[in-house]
């Protein structure tokens, strides 16, 4: 086998179309991290590579290695995931999942832990769940996508003065921290930040310290949901530090407030006025 | 050696089109220079022409040369069945078959969360319009078998069915003459769970 053909396990990420009948696919590789591919001749409906191309797809890839971009010779598929396309709900947080990880996986870098953690996503996506359970899921993804970055949040006690959980029941979960200040130390620091009560630092502790499989199951109010949900927002958004395309769809097609689009009036944590709340 | 400026334009602009790169673009400028002017001309005019004359039916937003089309305008056709597709292509690919004699809606484009394109920039408003003010018994829904056409396709029907409007999917399946054993895994599951009752 000549040494610019390779083969690796991935899943496809992205397909595009490339001029008349062919397509550019991104894919995660457990060992080669992003890989950007032409699949030749894929959108002519008897094309052997047709499977390869089509977004969430699991199995074994064989690549000729190119300057720019390699080129699709073979695939096996281990896994299709089409019952993901059956819902518009599930279709589209997998593809927002897939946006954020074709923004924070590097090419020819091993991706072991996206990878695992992708495709640990798109199991639980094909049992089609509920509004809820999907939104469970969806945060968990992220929360955990940080943690396989190296930007765990720390949840369980204030980063600046070590004040533990027990002592507070309002916190603010600030990103250039890198998690949770209590409010005299958020107060002390420049503005930014989400603030969050028990319920939902509480959810997002489960969330992150569970396996996915036991994400739907979260119950919390609706109200701590969307706190959660924006804080949870704010945090990935700064780590990522790309405008994702897809988030305006999600947030409509999940029923999420708009107030979780960026610039559309989140309510971001002000120290100087959360200082005057207090006095008054 | 540098092409003469108005081959080396012609070849810039031939080079825009799809499909076409640089040396397809070269070829195509020397053969074009090097036929009689008559000829080019009539090239060059019918280019013109239907850019100047193509517009969309205000109607299906198919392209037409009358507004609103031939497709909209012909009463043998079926007033009781739309099909909606993602692009004009589309509307003729299925003309071919000369099978289905209702009428058509182009959406111009399928839901994309990736690229950003949601409903609002396809032409599902005007669906939408177009429906109230001339009702049919059924919406055939033939986006593409891709994950935005099957997005599209699922939006539509969530959209349409509370409004008691019959909406259907145009079947996924085996190509015909093709054997089982070079199917694509994707196509065969969707095949297997597609089966009719025979």
């Amino acid at each position: 086998m000549s040494s610019r053909i390779y083969e690796t396990e991935a899943v496809v990420l992205r397909s595009q179309n490339l001029g008349e009948g062919d397509r550019l696919i991104t894919l995660l590789s457990p060992s080669e991290g992003k890989i950007r591919a032409t699949a030749r001749g894929a959108r002519r409906g008897r094309s052997s590579l047709v499977a390869g191309t089509i977004p969430f797809v699991h199995g074994r890839f064989q690549f000729f290695r190119g300057r720019e971009l390699d080129s699709l010779r073979q695939v096996e598929v281990h896994s299709t995931h089409v019952a993901i396309q059956s819902s518009l709900a599930t279709v589209t947080v997998a593809s927002f999942m897939a946006e954020l990880l074709d923004h924070t996986t590097a090419a020819r870098q091993p991706a072991e832990g996206q990878f695992t953690l992708f495709l640990g996503a798109l199991e639980q996506l094909d049992s089609v769940p509920e509004s809820v359970e999907l939104q469970n899921l969806l945060f968990a993804f992220e929360l955990k996508l940080m943690d396989v970055l190296g930007f765990r949040p720390r949840l369980d006690q204030c980063l600046q003065c070590g004040r533990s959980e027990e002592q507070l029941d309002a916190w603010v979960l600030q990103p250039e921290a890198g998690g949770l200040l209590c409010s005299a130390c958020a107060g002390l620091l420049p503005a930014g930040g989400v603030r969050l009560f028990v319920p939902e630092r509480k959810a997002m502790q489960y969330l992150l310290n569970n396996p996915l499989s036991r994400a739907p199951v979260l119950q919390l109010a609706p109200a701590a949901r969307t706190n959660m949900f924006r804080a949870l927002r704010m945090y990935v958004d700064f780590y990522v530090n790309h405008k994702l395309r897809s988030l305006p769809f999600l947030v409509a097609v999940l029923g999420l407030p708009d107030t979780l689009l960026p610039g559309e009036g989140a309510r971001v944590y002000d120290g100087a006025s959360a200082k005057r709340g207090r006095q008054e | 050696m540098q092409y003469p400026r108005p081959l080396s334009r012609l070849i810039e602009e031939l080079g825009r089109l799809p499909g076409i790169g640089t040396k397809t673009a070269q070829r195509l400028a020397l053969y074009l220079v090097g036929r009689p002017p008559a000829e080019v001309q009539a090239l060059a005019q019918a280019i013109l022409e239907a850019s100047e004359k193509i517009v969309f039916c205000s109607q299906c937003f198919n392209i037409t040369d009358v507004d609103p089309c031939r497709l909209c305008t012909d009463p043998r056709r079926d007033s009781s069945l739309l099909c909606v597709v993602e692009q004009p292509r589309d509307v003729f690919a299925l003309e071919r078959t000369g099978e289905f004699r209702g009428r058509y809606h182009v959406l111009h484009g399928a839901i994309s969360p990736m690229e950003g394109i949601g409903p609002d920039d396809l032409r599902i408003k005007e669906l939408l319009v177009r429906l109230e003010q001339h009702p049919v018994d059924e919406v055939i829904l033939a986006t593409n078998s891709t994950v935005e056409g099957e997005a599209t396709a699922m939006y539509l029907a969530r959209l349409l069915k509370p409004a008691g409007i019959k909406v259907s999917r145009i079947a996924y399946g085996l190509p015909v003459g093709g054997d089982l054993e070079y199917v694509d895994e994707v196509t065969l599951s969707r095949a297997l769970e597609g089966r009719r009752q025979l």
